[in-house]
This record gives structure tokens, sequence and C-alpha cells, in this order.
């Protein structure tokens, strides 16, 4: 078995070295934004940014059949791997793992890459971590004088920080409005943060404040209203906590596009057992496009990004479903001449 | 001692066991109406016998090894390896197959592929430098262990697949055109594996187009035609019935060889071909290199 890590190490020496030329994408599409910066604003700029994140995990993955040509049906040197008296399932997993590691290498690559573009074409040329505030269930869709207070998940962070609104309807007000935002832990008398005049759009509203240790839910009280009631509806409201790094940037994006990563790989290499190259690589593209199919899927929101915000990862350890595919992945190919093509 | 050999092989149990075998590519791969690409194949290969594999392209030769070797699981029938139904890891370490494909990784160096793959298959780490080099050696490509073996030639090629073939000096051989792409060196080299794998007892099994050059170490040829066995026995056998002979004459010159051929013309036999051996080249450039 320790005989088959020489063969890992080279699997993943080969991918590595072939997937080389694809951390130039979020190089090359850096260098178009910063041509087309005076153009084009940030908000447009940012969707070429993330498509550069998207687009080198599936391209090394169509690598993966011409680099390692004995994974599935029709690949030239399938029958030279089936000749080898070894476990096939085991033979499978080492190379699932030498595609596994190279594939985190170089998406952690890009990221970083990415994270640097996006603070580069940013105006204010800084990124900050940012949580996406979650309403509690019981919230009213409206502030009124009936339902004055809206309640929300506190960001896990604490310390000084920069609240921020990001959808069209939230708190869609006539300016005068306005509002009192506190922080509360249970049993304990809520701190209070800020009171704020609404402003016609609320995107430009950024209220700094410093957010005590151990608190739980962030409430927004209306306080005066001679407009009448104010809507909350589908409304993200952002924490953009302390600056990040270039590496912390590129470590949460990172984080932030793990279960598309896990798909892609643990799902693409399951279908090498029974798919012609054609039509895996159809597939691979099908399965990058999960986070816009699939509406549930973990995915990361331009909403904090379009305020200069990394979003942190919100999806906890659901994603390790994803790990169910690696038994999946183990079946030796089809062994029938054919494959679907 | 050869009838030593022999009273063995009469005892021996078949290393291969074909019953009824079949095998057709799915619909999907293979479009043209030509389905079946084995059809009721049934044969033994005792153990310690060398059996060659005629036929055309298309015939059914490397479909048929692939299934021996595992590579392709017999849409019908049944195939028996040493007695076993079921090729396991250990049966699969007493089988050497050299199927007609790429090797991977063609940018790593032959030798370092060849240690990687002794590696993998459990070759004990110290054993595997000296075993590699004893085999790169015999197959000619010392001197070429170093260069990327997917810049190599067709030959030196299939004497590394060969060498892969051998790590663990199997009892069985599985060769899909091992002569295919070789210099008379090359197929001299794999005569003299082939003679020392039988004296050893071991089995072998090979198909080629090239016949002339082994069929002295075949003790029975099986012709395949469109999936079927439409030849079995000894060269002897299956061939002589088509009533075409082949001499080769040593030590004569041209016109005492006419003189010779006079007669057997006169009788009516039609002489196909007529010039100095082709095999006369081989044995030229064998001389030069061992004189290298």
């Amino acid at each position: 078995m320790t005989g088959l890590f020489p063969f890992s190490l080279r699997c993943a020496q080969t991918l590595l070295k072939s997937s080389l030329p694809l951390i130039l994408i979020p190089g090359a599409v850096l260098f178009l934004c910063t041509m087309l910066q005076g153009r084009i604003g940030f908000e447009g700029l940012l969707p070429l940014m993330m498509f550069s994140l998207w687009l080198p995990l599936p391209l090394f993955m169509l690598l993966l059949r011409r680099q390692l040509p004995f994974l599935g049906p029709g690949d030239p040197s399938l029958a030279w791997t089936l000749s080898l008296p070894v476990p096939r399932g085991l033979h499978r997993l080492f190379t699932l793992a030498s595609l596994f590691g190279v594939a985190l290498i170089l998406q952690l690559i890009v990221s970083v890459e990415v994270g640097m573009g996006i603070r580069q074409i940013h105006p204010k040329q800084e990124l900050r971590a940012t949580e996406i505030l979650s309403p509690r269930p019981n919230n009213p869709p409206l502030l009124s004088k009936k339902h004055p207070i809206q309640s929300f998940s506190a960001p896990r962070g604490s310390g000084k920080g920069i609240l921020s609104f990001q959808a069209r309807r939230f708190l869609f007000s006539a300016s005068g409005d306005r509002v009192r935002i506190t922080a509360e832990n249970p049993g304990n008398p809520p701190t209070a943060l800020a009171t704020i005049r609404v402003d016609e759009d609320p995107r430009r509203m950024r209220i700094s404040m410093e957010l005590p240790p151990k608190k739980k839910f962030l409430h927004f009280q209306l306080l005066a209203s001679p407009h009448g009631p104010i809507s909350f509806e589908h409304a993200p409201v952002l924490w953009l906590g302390r600056p990040l790094s270039n590496l912390e940037t590129g470590g949460l994006l990172f984080l932030d596009t793990l279960p598309w990563v896990l798909l892609l790989v643990f799902g693409g290499f399951t279908a090498t057992s029974f798919l012609q190259t054609r039509i895996f690589g159809l597939m691979v593209f099908g399965l990058a496009l999960t986070p816009l199919l699939v509406p549930s899927f973990p995915r990361i929101d331009l909403a904090p990004l379009q305020a200069g915000g990394i979003p942190i990862p919100q999806f906890g350890l659901s994603f390790l479903w994803a790990f169910v595919l690696v038994p999946l992945g183990l079946f030796p190919p089809r062994r029938n001449g054919g494959g679907i093509e | 001692m050869n009838q030593e050999i022999e009273n063995n092989r009469r005892q021996a149990s078949p290393a291969i066991k074909v019953s009824h075998l079949g095998f057709h590519y799915p619909r999907w791969f293979h479009r043209k109406k030509q389905d079946f690409a084995l059809q009721d194949l049934s044969f033994c290969l005792e153990e310690g016998r060398c059996l060659g594999i005629l036929g055309a392209n298309g015939s059914g030769k490397s479909t048929l090894l692939s299934c021996l070797g595992g590579s392709l699981i017999p849409t019908g029938g049944e195939i028996q390896w040493f007695g076993q139904q079921h090729l396991s890891v250990e049966i699969q370490r007493k089988i050497g197959f050299l199927p007609d494909a790429e090797l991977p990784f063609p940018a790593l160096p032959a030798g370092i592929f060849l240690e990687m793959t002794a590696r993998a298959i459990g070759i004990p780490k110290k054993e595997v430098k000296q075993h590699c080099e004893d085999l790169l050696t015999e197959f000619g490509l010392m001197s070429a262990q170093k260069r990327p073996h997917g810049k190599f030639s067709k030959g030196m090629k299939r004497r590394l697949g060969l060498s892969v073939a051998l790590l663990l000096n199997p009892t069985l051989l599985l060769l899909d055109e091992p002569l295919s792409g070789m210099d008379p060196i090359g197929v001299e080299t794999i005569r003299r594996r082939l003679v020392r794998h039988k004296e050893r007892g071991g089995t072998a099994l090979v198909s080629t187009h090239q016949l002339e050059e082994i069929e002295d170490l075949l003790d029975r040829i099986m012709i395949l035609d469109q999936g079927r066995i439409v030849g079995y026995g000894t060269v002897h056998e299956v061939l002589g019935k088509e009533g075409t002979w082949n001499i080769e004459i040593a030590d004569i010159d041209e016109e005492s060889i006419q003189n010779l051929l006079q007669p057997l013309l006169e009788k009516g036999a039609t002489l196909h071909t007529f010039g100095p051996s082709r095999q006369a080249l081989g044995r030229f450039l064998l001389h030069l290199h061992k004189e290298q």
C-alpha cells in the first residue's frame, strides 16, 4: 500500500505542473479590469473578477483526463492501469487524494489572487471580513408604531466595524426616519450602539460602531417616522469587521468556495469512472454551475462584495455531505469497453 | 531435461481455461454492424505452454487479451485463471499483461517510471532499483533510462511496457503485439525472454502478426476471424493445410538455388517469392549490435 504514495505524488506533480497556467487567469482578468476601470464601476467589474475565481477549477478538471489518462472509459492508458496487480479501489483512492490536494492548492492560490484583484479595483482598496446578519424568523415585514423592532443575529466578531445595508428594499423610506440600533445579550439590558437617520439610498449608509463582546442580537427600533412604516423585507444587513490582509482575503474566499470545490472534485472524479471524456467535460461544467442552478447551494453573495467585504463562510460543516461521493468515486472504471459518451 | 519438462506439461493444470467466451462492445460505443468482438470462444492453455494468437486487424485478438488481462469484462461465457473464476490481485500478480495501451506520465524518465510502477505493485523498496536496472538492461533501455518515455520510439515504448509486465516475474504472460514496431534486436530480446520463460515452465499467450519471428516458440497457434476461432493447433497442423511452404537455405549461390527449384516448378508448384532471406537483415543488425 505504501508503494502507492510515490504514484500518488507523481500524479500530484503532473497535475500541479499542468495547472500552473491556470493561475494566470485571475491576473489576466485583473489586467482587463484595470483597463476598464475608468469606464466601468466597481460593481460592474466585480462579476468579472468573480468569473476568474470560478473558471480555473473547471478547466483544471477538464485537464484531469488528459494528464491522468487512466481514470475512465476510453482513456488511452486505462488498460495499462487495470493490468497492474493493485487493488483498484486503493489505486483510485490515492489518485483522488492527489487530485484533491492539487485542487485545494490551486483554488487557494486563485482565491488569494482574486482577493488581491478585488482589493485593487475597490475604490478604497480595502476589504473587510463580512458577515450577513440573519433576521429572526418572527420579524415583522414593516417597521411601524405597532411593530417598532426588528432583530438580527449579532456578528460573531466584536469590536470596531461598519454596519452596511445592501438590498434596495431595505429601510425603504423617505429621509428623516430615525432608527436606533441596540445590541442585546439575553438576560442583560440592551446596549445602545447608534441612532441613525435613514437615508433615501440605504446602500450609501455605512455606520461605524463598536460592538460589545458576547452579544446575541442586534435590534433595529423605529423611533420616529414622519412618513409612515418602513419596509424591512429581504434585508441583508452586513457587518464589515476589521480590514483583511491579502492572505486572509484569499483564505476567506477559498473557504467560501470550498463546498463547490468538494462537489466539483469528488463529483467529477466519480463521473470519470463511467463517462467518456467529452461528456465528462460537459458534466464538469454542469457541476461547476451548481451554485447558480441550485439556489440552496452555499455560494458567495455579491452583496457583501459590493460593500467591500469578503463574506465569512456561513455553511458550518454542512458541506461535508460531499464526502459521501468519495466511496462512489472509488468504484473502478466501467470495463465494458464503452462508457457513456 | 526436455522429456522431464514435457512430462510436467502433460500433468499440468490449465493456466487459462476459456469457455464460450463472448464479448460485444456497447451499441452506443460501437455503432457498426459488427457488434460481437468475440463469439463463443473455448480453449484451454496448460501451464508451460505457449499459444500464439493470429488474425487480421479487428479479428478480436486484442479484445481477447483484454478479457484475459482483466481490462474488459466478458459479456458471455467464463474465464478461469489458474482454476479461479475471479481475477483477484493475487492471481494478477502471476500475470504479466502487455496491453495495447499507452503508458501514462509521458514526461517521466523511463527509469523513474519503471521504479514508480514497481513500488506501486508492491516490490520492496530496497529491491526496486536493482530489479528495474536488470530489466532496463535486458531490454536495451539502460542508456535511455533518463529520457522521458513519451519521446521514445514505438519499439522502445513496447520494450518499456514489457519491462513493466515482467516486474513481478509472472508465470503467465499475456502479450498483445509485443513485436509491433520492434527492430531485429528488440525481436531477439523478446525471443530470448520467451525462451527463458518457457524453460522456467512459464505460460505465454502472444498475439502477433509476425508469426515467423516466434513460431518456433509457439506450442499452438489460434487463428481468429471476426471473433471466432477458425484454426487451432500447431503451426504445422494449421498452416500445413494451406499447402504453402517456406524454406530458408543458407550458404548457396543464386544459380544453384534456381537449379534446385526447377524440378519443383516442373511438378506444377507455384513460386510466390524468391530472393535473399529477409531474416538476413535481422541477423546482420544483430551481428553489428554484438560487435558494438
